[in-house]
């Protein structure tokens, strides 16, 4: 079971500057439609060994439903994806037992408290870390009495980034972490994001924020529509631009106020 | 095996937090009980020769399944997939079969424990006469509890959200449990109720029950749609159960 690093992907070199080895995501023509309407229409891209990596766009872009082919949630229309070497639709929990998740809109009960919470997810792993330690190290020690109602939301976010690590993962998808966090919370939780980049896990962070992908990714792509408009380092992506969200909202179409 | 157990474990101990679904189950059949006991357990020819007591219990331990299984647990799932609670379970290795397994097992202890509670009340309060055969007593408990278990997951896997469960199950469940017999015996009702009665699988849990329980008696017909409630509910429920709201 353990070591099988001999996937056909594993020696195929790294495009471009920065060659960190194996690719941990490599998605190429990614299509998937709800009826009529086109959600992602011709997606690839490749996430390599521990780097965070931004998928940006705006809401309804795509995002969200390329990280859900990624972790076997939905079945891609068309494409591949290969997620650690595995097909994810085809083996599901084997990618989701070494995929840390975290989703957008996702809770837990009301009345759960922290512990339960661990103690639950914490089942699913075979106790692969201790949960009382990742409480400790997210700072959820004198919480883990408190009820997932009771928490705020910078709380709740180290909750589900704690959860997301049960596994011991090599990558975690965190899908719009900061969305609905006060500054300050949001500064919190970017530090917790860097903080899992020097533990050497790879980050694939889904974020509409440009601000927060300027700060922490090395690399990213923006989806507009169903397809990746730009990508490359945060730089490159903002060329010429002011910033990064001018880049942005010029890429996108959108008009800049 | 483990994370059932533990699943299982923090969904009974999230149940008696919400003490109001805890006392509609367990005190409303304690109070009938109660209203009832001042009559007495004595022989009724009325209702071939068992007591009034003898002649309630085994409706009331249907009305604790039922309202645990169809109020409770479909509730508590239709709530879990509106409010993303399942989605945030199917993307860990839980196994569906493991989460939907615990909520069984939680509100299979809870009517457990709310049939032990009202029994011994009644045998030690209200004189309640012990079941007349224990085998067939519990075949007709273990049928009954399957059924309705099967019931709640069906209403839980066609009900899109909290509001058409709770709409539903109301509709469903709360004629059910006055026609059924779980209440009142069946013979204290008017004729078109006792008619509505005849189509719904409670009625049967009942009858079987108190057969059982009163005379001794194994009712294989209503064994009969009992099973074939469970053996057809459970895989359509898990067929059309869907882990997310649109």
């Amino acid at each position: 079971m353990v070591g099988m690093d001999s996937g056909t992907n594993g020696t195929a070199p790294a495009s471009g500057g920065g060659s960190r080895g194996a690719a941990i995501i490599e998605i190429t023509d990614l299509r998937k439609a709800y009826g009529a309407t086109v959600a992602v229409d011709g997606i690839s891209l490749r996430v390599d060994r521990g780097e965070v990596f931004g998928v940006l766009g705006p809401n309804g872009a795509g995002k969200t439903t390329t990280v859900e082919c990624a972790v076997g949630l939905r079945r891609p229309d068309g494409g591949t994806v290969r997620v650690l070497g595995m097909d994810p639709a085809a083996d599901p929990e084997r990618v989701r037992r070494r995929v840390g998740i975290q989703l957008q809109q996702a809770v837990l009960p009301q009345r759960m408290t922290v512990r339960e919470a661990m103690a639950v997810f914490a089942s699913a792993y075979r106790g692969v870390v201790d949960p009382a330690a990742l409480l400790d190290e997210w700072g959820l020690r004198e919480h883990r009495r408190t009820a997932f109602g009771k928490l705020s939301g910078g709380q709740r976010q180290r909750l589900f980034i704690a959860l997301a690590l049960l596994g011991d993962p090599e990558v975690v998808v965190l899908d719009e972490l900061t969305t609905g966090l006060d500054p300050a919370a949001r500064r919190d939780t970017w530090s917790l994001v860097r903080g899992l980049r020097t533990r050497g896990v790879t980050v694939v962070l889904v974020t509409h924020a440009m601000d927060e992908a300027e700060m922490l990714c090395d690399r990213l792509v923006v989806i507009d529509r169903g397809r990746i408009v730009a990508e490359g380092a945060p730089d490159a992506v903002r060329g010429e631009h002011r910033s990064l969200e001018t880049a942005y909202l010029a890429l996108t179409g959108t008009e800049v106020a | 095996m483990r994370p059932l157990a533990v699943l299982t474990r923090v969904e009974s101990a999230l149940l008696l937090r919400e003490p109001a679904a805890v006392l509609f189950t367990l005190a409303l059949p304690l109070v009938l009980l109660t209203l009832n006991g001042a009559q007495g357990n004595a022989p009724d020819p009325d209702l071939g020769g068992a007591g009034v007591i003898d002649a309630l219990v085994p409706g009331y331990l249907v009305y604790v399944m039922a309202t645990s299984a169809i109020m409770g647990m479909a509730e508590t799932l239709a709530d879990y997939r509106d409010r993303g609670v399942l989605r945030r379970m199917r993307i860990s290795p839980l196994r569906p079969w493991q989460i939907l397994g615990s909520h069984a097992l939680t509100h299979l202890a809870m009517s457990a424990v709310g049939a032990v509670v009202l029994v011994a009340v009644a045998a030690t309060a209200f004189d309640l006469r012990l079941p007349a055969s224990w085998a067939a007593t519990s075949t007709a408990l273990l049928l009954a509890a399957a059924s309705t278990v099967a019931t709640g997951f069906l209403l839980a896997a066609v009900l899109p959200t909290v509001r058409t469960t709770q709409a539903v199950a109301a509709v469903l469940y709360f004629p059910a449990i006055f026609v059924s017999g779980a209440l009142f015996p069946r013979e204290a009702l008017p004729e078109f109720a006792q008619r509505i009665g005849d189509v719904l699988p409670m009625t049967y849990a009942v009858r079987a029950l108190r057969e059982a329980w009163t005379d001794g008696v194994v009712d294989w017909p209503a064994l009969g749609i009992l099973a074939s409630v469970t053996v057809v509910a459970t895989p359509v429920a898990v067929r059309v159960f869907r882990w997310e709201s649109n």
